[in-house]
């Protein structure tokens, strides 16, 4: 055990947490923010263009201007890996894997992580051809056949990428259309040569040596490719939930619009909850009534605490 | 009593030469396809060398770099840290087969003993680090 015990704890740095931490910095909570990483799945966002006051900022830097506000404040962020979480005589303990730490209340803003396929191939090729970031890999694919696994628009906007240097594109897909596509997005694909679509399919494994060589279907089907994009969408850490007991609805903490969790001092925002959009704005609000619950809550136990001690003096008067 | 001396003179030297170069030793440097030999393959005949393949069109890579240079200025000189920009240095990316970034290689003794890629939590990357420099 080490140091003192905080009165609200923060897991989590990305939007969410962040502004949890600014307003609890305001409100001045002794807070800690612990994270396996600073930033967030925002800060590998090429461009935000929805965020007010900024027709278009790299989220990289959204997100180091939030963490600067929150040093400012005097907020520290412990780059640490969350291994346990429990409650423990009305105190959470949060073991690391560098100690443990001890909060009065907890907010939840871990967010999501982009969905692994789960076959035999992808985690021994990682780096070999198997990618999660169009953005970052396509140039290493020139000439080459590639195949985007999903069909969402991070999806087809990955292999309108990728076709500026591939060879050819597979678009495979397990549905019979772009369901979820924007039809924008869908009329470009069309258009794009280079593209082919697969409906219809699954991956049931991916081979290779020293690289991808090919994808196996699920139907037995092979197909020839150097390089695999998955664009298969997001899901939440499911671990930290399991941990506390916590009320889940596909994997996403379910709250109240006060952000409070089925948990009595545990709070939850961005995108780890079941809110309707997974934006960084929605993310920031969430996070800002999270600290604000947090506070009235801490709030409310110290008011107690006070009519108590009042109370013993007032007999001690008599 | 000549050759003790010689030898003490030898030991001396060794040590002049190590702490000249100590204090030379950059701890985070910037190769390319020209330098990479020197640079990276034969300074890691000396001391480990972390190669950091990169671009700035790759948002975790520059998650990732701030946390390498860090790590290089705690530890101390224990390796050098060198960045690779694919963007000029395609050469490299081919020669080693990079295919996703950001890449990491340790190299030692001018060859790879160890890599990782993305942008892995800063814990994680102690541990890889510890794990190799722990070997020589």
């Amino acid at each position: 055990m080490e140091g003192s015990t905080y009165d609200l704890a923060i897991i989590g740095s990305g939007p969410a947490g962040l502004t949890a931490g600014i307003y609890a910095g305001r409100y001045l909570l002794n807070t800690l923010i612990i994270s396996r990483e600073s930033g967030g799945t925002i800060m590998e966002a090429h461009r935000v263009c929805n965020f007010p006051t900024y027709n278009e900022i790299r989220g990289f830097d959204l997100s180091r201007k939030m963490i600067e506000q929150v040093g400012e404040l005097g907020i520290h962020i412990k780059n640490e890996t969350v291994e346990k979480l429990k409650e423990n005589d009305g105190f959470f303990e949060i073991k690391t894997n560098v100690g443990t730490h001890r909060s009065k209340k907890l907010i939840i803003a871990t967010g999501r992580e982009k969905r692994k396929l789960g076959v035999a191939g992808e985690k021994e090729l990682l780096g070999k051809g198997v990618s999660y970031c169009a953005t970052c890999d396509a140039a290493f694919f020139k000439d080459k056949n590639v195949a985007v696994i999903g069909g969402s628009n991070s999806a087809l906007t990955a292999a309108l990428l990728v076709a500026e240097y591939a060879k050819k594109v597979y678009i495979i897909y397990r549905r019979e259309r772009f369901f979820r596509a924007d039809p924008a997005w869908v009329r470009i694909t069309d258009k794009n040569e280079k593209i082919e679509y697969m409906f219809n399919s699954e991956v049931g494994s991916i081979k290779g040596g020293n690289s991808v060589e090919k994808l196996v279907l699920k139907d037995g089907l092979e197909v020839e490719v150097g390089g695999v994009f998955i664009e298969i969408g997001y899901e939440p850490n499911r671990e930290i939930p399991k941990q506390l007991d916590l009320k889940t609805d596909k994997g996403y903490i379910v709250v109240d619009n006060m952000q409070k969790t089925n948990v009595g001092g545990v709070f939850a925002a961005g995108d780890v909850t079941n809110n309707p959009l997974k934006q960084v704005i929605t993310a920031c609000g969430q996070g800002a009534v999270a600290a604000m619950s947090a506070y009235e809550e801490l709030n409310k136990e110290n008011d107690g605490l006070k009519d108590n001690e009042k109370g013993i003096q007032g007999l001690a008067i008599q | 009593m000549d050759e003790e001396l010689q030898r003490i003179r030898e030991m001396k030297m060794k040590e002049m030469i190590k702490n000249l170069r100590r204090d030379r030793m950059e701890t985070v440097i910037e190769v390319n396809d020209e330098s990479f030999q020197e640079k990276v393959i034969e300074q890691s005949k000396g001391v480990p060398v972390v190669v950091d393949f990169w671009a700035q069109w790759c948002m975790p890579c520059m998650m990732l770099g701030p946390t390498l240079d860090k790590l290089a200025k705690d530890y101390n000189e224990k390796f050098v840290l060198a960045k690779v920009n694919m963007e000029s240095s395609r050469g490299l990316a081919q020669r080693y087969g990079i295919m996703s970034i950001p890449a990491v290689k340790m190299f030692k003794n001018g060859k790879v003993v160890d890599e990782f890629v993305g942008a892995l939590p800063e814990p994680q990357i102690k541990d890889w680090i510890d794990r190799n420099l722990g070997d020589s």
